[in-house]
């Protein structure tokens, strides 16, 4: 979708003004810029996070995630700007003088040591009594249920086993705050979802303000108290998983965050939008001056295809194409020559009988219409 | 919101202890390169536009080597004689290496083992059994009708001999990075066998060949030994050097062929890096290791190369062995160990080979720890980017410096009157920082590269546990890195121990190194004592390279748990 590039900017850049609300929040990060050479990586980014809370930082690749996360550790200090952790300004502090804990994307388990020495090499650096190490860094692995494999060197577990021993010992010396980066991407989807499940309950259960930084939405939707989505250096939108999917701020975070049929059209009144010969009706339609040039965002999911009691846009299409997903599909629809794909279950497609080539009528509600400035028809 | 206002705050950060550490090696490791590499360098150039009372003259010192024809005349030779060897070395390594890379040939754990035998004996050694063989009293001088072994002849057979192993190695090394699906395809597209050669082989190979030349031609120009033991009358660069500064005292005119002599070295070294940048990798992540299959039409013709070759190089080593046990060449064959009995011939007897083993034993437990050391703050010290790059830069000029080059401007430095450090002068630590600094850069890539592959995480997860960067560079980066220190340590032990070039001007009568003695005693015409000292180093340093394979084997037995994968 080359139109989601060219999203536009300006209401992001207007909603950074009105910054979070930063009274009593955990970590505050505040106009975070940070440029390689004359790229710049972070771009006046501002964020705010709860004590206990899990943020995902979640975009597309290179949109600055682990740069975000990196300046928050210290590991990479911003250019400009003020990250205030616990009320206390670490913005110019090393990493060793911040307090957290950290997970890598490669693990980086010190293949020398074994499992027991890994979760306890902090502590034992701090010159603590051998046994006291050895208590706290056993409980530590019963915590992530690893308490059999103590003895075993980092190369003879799995991947997932690995990822573990990583977390045990990022949180063994108590950190304020838990930071992760892309901790499960290089493990297989099934130990994957069962992982991450895991992170979310030891998360509650320490009651530790976790950043977790991934690209994949699933796992954002599924484990974050608040998603960051970010875009280019920049923040798009902040906000509860379904804040983000159901009223994305932007149309890059529309069509980044699920699936969405995205169609340019037009404004013709305060409550319809005009898309080719199609015209929808659209609640949204009247925070835009008519003539406006819009990008008309539609989940599939919204896309009805019961004839119900629906008031709303009735569309006539015929059948395209059929992709089964399982316990759903994704019909590909054409309604007066737009392409719009719907989501149903496979009860509902078996109930109506859809095949390719068959006529069937759709119901769109106004308030399911999402609509957001089409920069590129603007500027043209 | 008033954040929003202000203008967003510029960040200092604050350096840590971690950075205050890393920052200090850096800067030692700098300081160690200035004072024992760059200022002695300095003194040298200073000192080729000086005169005898220390007065600034300008070129005159380098017009007068101009004017002097015989000093052009043996550039001149240094540069044929180098050419010469490289054009034939260069075929005969490829094909070896070739070999040893591309053939399902038998044996080739052997022949990679005795191509890279010379590496542990003093240069000198093929030009001491060549003596025994085509020199005055040799037993095949007749074969030569008439002609003579001391001169070119003599020098560029016993340079092929010398230089042989790093070819090999740096051919082999570009060799192996083929990527098997390059020769599929080629197969599938039905190219001929010398097309893929041409196409495919030579291509990919190439850099190695321009790197091997470079490093082939810049060995022979910049060797002392084989030039001084075999080269009779014929000059060239180095024995110019040796000649002028030790001969006839003349410091000035021995600087100014020492900048002469640092010339081709520096060229060299500023093309191979030239010609590093330009090879795009042929191998890519994910190519597939290149596993020869057996063909006879290829195989046999390679092996009756390797073993031409090899028979060449133990036949050259036995002949020295042979003549180290020999009563009296040519007229008493019967064996003896007297020529062992080193007290005969020279004053200092076995203490010069108690002394190289001394001097080689600091060079390497001082060495490579040192190395390593100051790789890993050139490596991780991030905050100073701009220092690290010119240290970085420093710990790669000593590959470029010929020993003989380096001696002399350590004696220019070191004797000085006004030098604090002078009292180093004479002693076993001068021959050790030169040693050292003489073979830094090897160590220093070899550390470097190890370093690259750790996980670069190491040190940010250490930082977040609150643990020293000292602490975890003891607990992992050192016990992960044991075998290549290792390496470091016994390259430079064997190095230390072979050494003419640079010690040759350093050693005081009773630090007198093997290698110089050795020397002093083929002057003397002492030529079985000459190849019983010859053996002698052989046989130290193959003694330390066996004890280093065997320790290689119990870390690899006592580390498998956490290193396998
Ligand atoms: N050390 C660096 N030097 C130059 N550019 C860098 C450096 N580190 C990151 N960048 C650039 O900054 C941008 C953001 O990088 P970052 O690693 O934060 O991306 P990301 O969102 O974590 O992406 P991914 O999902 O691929 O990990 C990228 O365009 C990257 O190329
Ligand atoms: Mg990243």
């Amino acid at each position: 979708m080359p139109d989601i590039a060219a999203a536009p900017r300006s209401d992001s850049a207007a909603r950074q003004v009105e910054a979070p609300p930063t009274a009593g929040a955990y970590l505050v990060a505040e106009r975070l810029t940070k440029r390689f050479g004359s790229f710049t990586a972070l771009d006046d980014v501002s964020l705010a996070i709860a004590r206990g809370e899990f943020v995902c930082f979640l975009g597309p690749s290179g949109c600055g995630k682990t740069t975000l996360l990196r300046a928050i550790a210290g590991l990479d200090p911003q250019d400009e700007g003020r990250i205030v952790q616990d009320g206390r300004d670490v913005s110019a502090l090393s990493p060793s003088r911040r307090d957290f804990g950290i997970v890598f994307q490669s693990y980086a388990l010190f293949p020398n040591m074994t499992v027991l020495a890994n979760v306890g090499y902090g502590l034992s650096a701090q010159g603590r009594r051998r046994s006291e190490v050895e208590t706290r860094a056993r409980a530590l692995l019963d915590l992530v249920g690893l308490a059999d494999q103590w003895w075993k060197y980092p190369a003879q577990l799995s991947g997932g086993q690995q990822q573990r021993v990583a977390l045990a010992r990022a949180i063994a010396m108590n950190p304020g705050l838990l930071l992760l980066d892309e901790p499960l991407s290089a493990l297989d989807a099934l130990v994957r979802v069962h992982l991450r499940a895991e992170i979310k309950s030891l998360q509650r259960r320490l009651g530790i303000t976790t950043i977790m930084v991934t690209h994949d939405q699933e796992e954002a939707l599924s484990v974050a108290d608040r998603i960051v989505v970010m875009n280019r250096g920049r923040i798009e939108q902040v906000g509860t998983p379904d804040e983000v999917y159901r009223t994305p701020a932007s149309f890059f975070v529309a069509g980044f965050v699920g699936h969405m049929n995205a169609l340019p059209g037009t404004v013709t009144d305060a409550g319809t939008v005009a898309v080719g010969r199609a015209l929808i009706a659209a609640d949204a339609a009247r925070d835009f001056p008519t003539g406006a040039a819009v990008q008309v965002c539609i989940r599939p999911e919204d896309i009805l295809v019961h004839p119900g009691a629906q008031n709303g846009t009735w569309l006539a299409t015929a059948v395209r194409g059929i992709e089964y997903l399982g316990s759903i599909a994704r019909v590909s629809l054409e309604a007066h020559g737009l392409p719009l794909v719907a989501e149903m279950s496979d009860a509902a497609l078996r109930s109506l009988g859809l095949v390719p080539g068959v006529s069937i009528t759709v119901s769109i509600a106004p308030s399911r219409v999402l609509l957001f400035p089409r920069a590129d028809a603007t500027k043209a | 919101m008033t954040a929003a206002a202000r203008a967003a705050q510029r960040v200092r950060p604050v350096r840590s202890t971690d950075d205050v550490v890393l920052i200090a090696v850096v800067a030692l490791g700098g300081l160690f390169l200035a004072v024992a590499l760059a200022a002695p360098l300095g003194a040298l150039l200073a000192k080729s536009f000086q005169d005898e009372a220390g007065r600034f003259v300008g070129l005159a010192n380098y017009i007068r080597y101009v004017e002097t024809p015989a000093l052009l005349g043996s550039l001149w030779n240094s540069l044929w004689v180098a050419a010469l060897t490289t054009a034939i070395v260069l075929p005969l390594a490829f094909g070896y290496a070739y070999a040893l890379t591309r053939s399902a040939m038998p044996g080739k754990a052997f022949f990679r083992a005795i191509a890279l035998l010379p590496i542990l004996a003093p240069s000198l050694l093929p030009a001491l059994a060549l003596i025994y063989l085509f020199g005055n009293q040799g037993m095949l001088k007749p074969l030569l009708m008439g002609g003579t072994i001391y001169g070119p002849a003599g020098i560029i057979v016993s340079e092929v001999f010398y230089c042989f192993p790093p070819a090999v190695l740096i051919l082999a090394t570009a060799l192996s990075g083929a990527d098997a699906r390059l020769y599929e395809a080629a197969e599938a597209l039905r190219a001929s066998r010398i097309r893929v050669m041409r196409t495919v082989t030579l291509p990919a190979a190439r850099y190695g060949m321009v790197s091997a030349g470079f490093v082939v031609f810049t060995l022979v120009i910049t060797d002392f030994g084989i030039p001084k033991v075999i080269g009779g009358s014929f000059n060239v660069l180095a024995t110019d050097v040796y000649k002028q500064v030790v001969g006839q005292q003349n410091f000035q005119m021995g600087a100014v062929v020492g900048m002469v002599l640092l010339a081709p070295a520096v060229l060299a070294y500023l093309a191979d890096g030239w010609a590093r940048r330009r090879q795009t990798s042929s191998v890519s992540a994910r190519a597939v290791p290149y596993v020869a299959k057996r063909r006879p039409k290829r195989d046999g013709p390679l092996l009756l190369h390797c073993a031409v070759i090899a028979a060449l190089m133990l036949g050259l080593i036995g002949v020295a062995a042979w003549g180290s046990l020999i009563t009296f060449w040519p007229w008493n064959l019967s064996l003896t160990l007297a020529n062992y009995e080193f007290g005969r011939f020279d004053s200092a007897g076995w203490g010069s080979w108690w002394n190289s083993v001394t001097l080689a034993a600091w060079t390497a437990a001082i060495g490579a720890p040192l190395v390593f050391v100051f790789a890993y703050g050139m490596e991780k010290a991030k905050t100073v980017p701009a220092l690290a790059g010119i240290v970085r830069f420093a710990a790669t000029v000593p590959l470029a410096v010929p020993g003989l080059v380096l001696g002399i401007a350590y004696i220019f430095y070191f004797n000085a009157p006004a030098n604090p450090a002078g009292f180093l002068y004479g002693t076993t630590g001068i021959l050790v920082l030169n040693s050292i600094v003489h073979f830094y850069t090897v160590g220093h890539l070899a550390s470097v590269t190890a370093l690259k592959q750790l996980d670069p995480e190491f040190e940010s997860v250490a930082a977040s546990l609150k643990v020293p960067v000292w602490r975890s560079f003891l607990a992992v980066t050192v016990p992960i890195s044991l075998p290549v220190i290792l390496d470091v340590a016994i390259y430079l032990f064997v190095n230390a121990m072979t050494t003419v070039s640079a010690v040759v001007f350093l050693y005081a009568p009773d630090t007198k190194p093997a290698s110089v003695a050795l020397v002093q005693m083929d002057e003397a015409g002492q030529a079985s004592a000459a190849a019983a000292m010859a053996i002698t180093i052989l046989a130290t340093s193959a003694a330390v390279k066996a004890l280093h394979v065997w320790t290689d084997g119990v870390i690899a037995r006592r580390t498998q748990a956490w290193r396998s994968r």
